[in-house]
């Protein structure tokens, strides 16, 4: 600031008081009025002051216009900045008093002669500047240290009445921005189509937004609001683990958890939440989003269901294939025999006649021989005592070729019989103890080194039944003793018993072997399918799978078993007289 | 790899979820604890489809749900693959003392009925 120059003459003294006076003025122009209207009467009172024409005040507003006050105009103009800037800068001198000739206000103001102007403040790298135009006369040293005064003394008010105002601007802006922001969080909180909620430490919700009242299917906030989060979850017990969780991590991601609406209907939901916690660590708010993803979790059950139903079915159908190739292999076995049974009946027909034929010739040559040498044993004893010999050979062969030729008609009978190709596949009358005695022709071989049999076939009714597939249940049951007596590796044979007997309305027939029995955890399962105790290449699992088909599907009865470890197990076949029931099998 | 080891190699992490493996009369066990959620059902699926591929000859796998305190529905999607891998060896899955709250997201599923159910406990 400069010093205090001594000036005698008493126009000094009337100068400085005339710019004390300025200043007091401006100082009150300023502190009545807060607004940009004061830099208008400033300028009016600057103007006034030194006797100028025209007074101008160029400043930058805290919204960053560029103003120009004209003395005797009513409003701060704004300029463009670099007119702004042109008026400016070629007009000052750094932070001094200029002085310079003919000159006008750009567009605004009227040319003057002579124009003095000076930086009044600096705030950062801009400023704000007061310049002073007269046609009449130029500016002496006086008015310029008297402009320099005044610069001296109003420049701090200026100055920090323009830094207000920029700090009014911001905080204006900052506001505003604000404002604008907190209109955006919340639209962003009420117009998200998924639920958010906040709650307390307690889990008492404590805001919710619209889509959480259509979510849980409710009319308004004021039914959400108050209640434990817990009240609208199917199992509320696992909002406690949700909890936990939270606690100790600060947040749960894509939790899934099932809400339910007012109603009862349940949805299934994906929750997002974070905790807010306090100094101490614990949790003073959570916040959570809560995203509906029913209609997806309905896709994949579809989706799921259809993928085990299809598993099932499948399953399902390998199993029947298989069944059906076991059954058809099984007929056609019987078909076979039985055709082989048929073949060899024709044959074994001439050979026991023959048979018959030759022992009667055997018999006659005998005879004959006795009449036309009746002292052979005297004449020739040795030649006769071959004679006898060989006859009497020849009649035990005949005998045994007798005996031979009744088991084979046995067999033959019983192929032709077990398969009873005759009445394949349709129902009628069966004798259940020819059946067995049948089956027993074809298992003998499998029987016979293992086991002796015991049979109790009592007097039972006829039944009505596809004779060749009852054989075929029999056959399997009596080769599942066999084999079951022979796997235990015993000396001496082991014992099967077969017992017929007849009730009012069934027959039933038992086998029982003494083997080495069926365990436990197998005996609920013989009758499934595929399901094998035997060595691969023993068994198909499908013989008793089979045998449960026919007697209980295809002719209404039961099939049962009862077992004991190392005592034997007995089969137990029970069926109807009037053979099945309408409604089931053929 | 016996079920230790294969319950290790697909489990390693064990903080959500844990398996011990045992051997019942029909075939293996599988004693689940923890949550079944989206994170942890892929390694319980890996490891109950991994069970049902190697215990060649077993008619049953039985699922210890008594210590699984929560399940999701990915949870519930991973046993229902696995059901479908053994399905495809005919072999069964029987879940064993499932908790309310775990019954109820398979209820509501419709994939309860799928599988086998038992109650051991008294």
């Amino acid at each position: 600031m400069d010093k205090p120059r001594i000036d005698p003459t008493g126009a000094h003294i009337e100068s400085r008081m005339s710019m004390l006076a300025l200043t007091a003025e401006l100082c009150g122009i300023f502190a009545r009025d807060e607004s940009e209207n004061a830099n208008i009467a400033a300028t009016n009172s600057i103007k006034r002051s030194f006797g100028a024409e025209e007074a101008a005040l160029f400043y930058i507003t805290g919204q960053k216009v560029f103003r120009v006050c004209v003395s005797g105009t009513d409003f701060p103009i704004a300029l463009p900045e670099k007119r702004w800037r042109d008026c400016v800068e070629s007009h000052m001198g750094g932070m001094s008093v200029s002085r310079f000739g003919a000159w006008a206000i750009p567009a605004i103001g009227k040319p003057l002669a002579s124009w003095i102007s000076v930086c009044l403040y600096m705030s950062g790298d801009e400023g704000g500047y007061v310049f002073l135009g007269r046609d009449s006369g130029s500016w002496s040293d006086r008015d310029e240290q008297s402009l320099d005064s005044i610069r001296s003394a109003i420049a701090p008010i200026v100055q920090v009445r323009h830094e207000r105002g920029i700090e009014e601007h911001r905080r204006k802006e900052a506001e505003t921005l604000l404002a604008k922001n907190e209109s955006r969080l919340r639209d962003l909180f009420e117009g998200s189509r998924e639920m958010i909620y906040t709650a307390d430490d307690q889990d008492l919700i404590t805001g919710a937004n619209a889509a959480a009242v259509k979510l849980l299917g409710l009319s308004s906030k004021a039914a959400i609001i108050g209640r434990p989060f817990a009240d609208f979850a199917m199992a509320p017990l696992e909002r406690k683990l949700f909890l936990d969780k939270i606690a100790k991590h600060g947040y749960v991601d894509e939790h899934e958890i099932v809400l339910v609406r007012k109603g009862g209907e349940p949805v299934f939901c994906l929750e997002t939440a974070h905790a807010l916690k306090d100094e101490s660590g614990a949790v003073r708010e959570l916040q959570g989003i809560v995203k509906d993803i029913s209609g997806r979790i309905e896709n994949e059950k579809k989706l799921w269901k259809m993928n085990l139903e299809l598993a099932e079915a499948n399953l399902k159908l390998q199993k029947s294939q298989a069944l059906m190739v076991q059954q058809e292999k099984l007929a056609s076995i019987g078909q076979l025999a039985a055709g082989v049974a048929h073949e060899i009946n024709n044959p074994l027909g001439f050979l026991i006649s023959n048979n018959a034929m030759l022992e009667r010739y055997f018999g006659s040559i005998r005879a004959a021989i006795a009449e036309l040498a009746p002292d052979r044993e005297r004449s020739a004893p040795k030649a006769s005592a071959k004679l006898e010999r060989t006859f009497s050979e020849a009649e035990s062969i005949f005998a045994e070729s007798g005996e031979g030729f009744g088991r084979i008609v046995k067999i033959v009978g019983g192929l032709k019989n077990f398969s009873r190709v005759d009445s394949s596949g349709t129902y009628s009358e069966y004798d259940l103890n020819a059946g067995v005695e049948s089956s027993l022709v074809v298992a003998w071989n499998e029987i016979k080194f293992v086991a002796e049999v015991r049979r109790d076939l009592r007097d039972i009714p006829r039944i009505r039944a596809n004779g060749g597939e009852i054989n075929q249940v029999v056959l399997n049951i009596l080769v599942n003793a066999a084999q079951a007596i022979g796997g235990t590796g015993r000396d001496g044979k082991g014992l099967i018993e077969i017992a017929t007997r007849a009730t009012d309305e069934t027959v039933l027939l038992s086998i029982k072997d003494d083997g080495p029995g069926i365990p436990e955890a197998a005996r609920n399962k013989i009758f499934d399918p595929f399901f094998t105790t035997k060595e691969p290449g023993k068994g198909t699992g499908l013989g008793l799978s089979i045998s449960y088909d026919i007697v209980v599907a295809k002719h209404g009865g039961t099939i049962w078993v009862e077992s004991e470890r190392g005592a034997g197990t007995t089969f137990y076949i029970s069926l109807p007289i009037a053979g099945p029931p309408s409604g089931t099998g053929a | 790899m016996d079920l230790q080891a294969a319950i290790n190699r697909f489990i390693p992490d064990r903080r959500t979820v844990t398996a011990i493996g045992a051997m019942e009369p029909d075939g293996p066990r599988l004693s689940i604890a923890g949550s079944i959620d989206l994170e942890s059902s892929k390694p319980i699926q890996d490891l109950l489809v991994w069970v049902i591929e190697n215990q060649e000859g077993r008619s049953c796998l039985t699922v210890d749900m008594e210590r699984v305190e929560y399940i999701s529905s990915t949870g519930v999607g991973a046993l229902t693959l696995a059901l479908m891998a053994a399905r495809k060896r005919d072999m069964r899955i029987k879940l064993r003392n499932i908790q309310p709250q775990v019954g109820s997201v398979f209820r509501l599923l419709g994939l309860l009925s799928y599988f086998e159910t038992e109650e051991t406990r008294g």
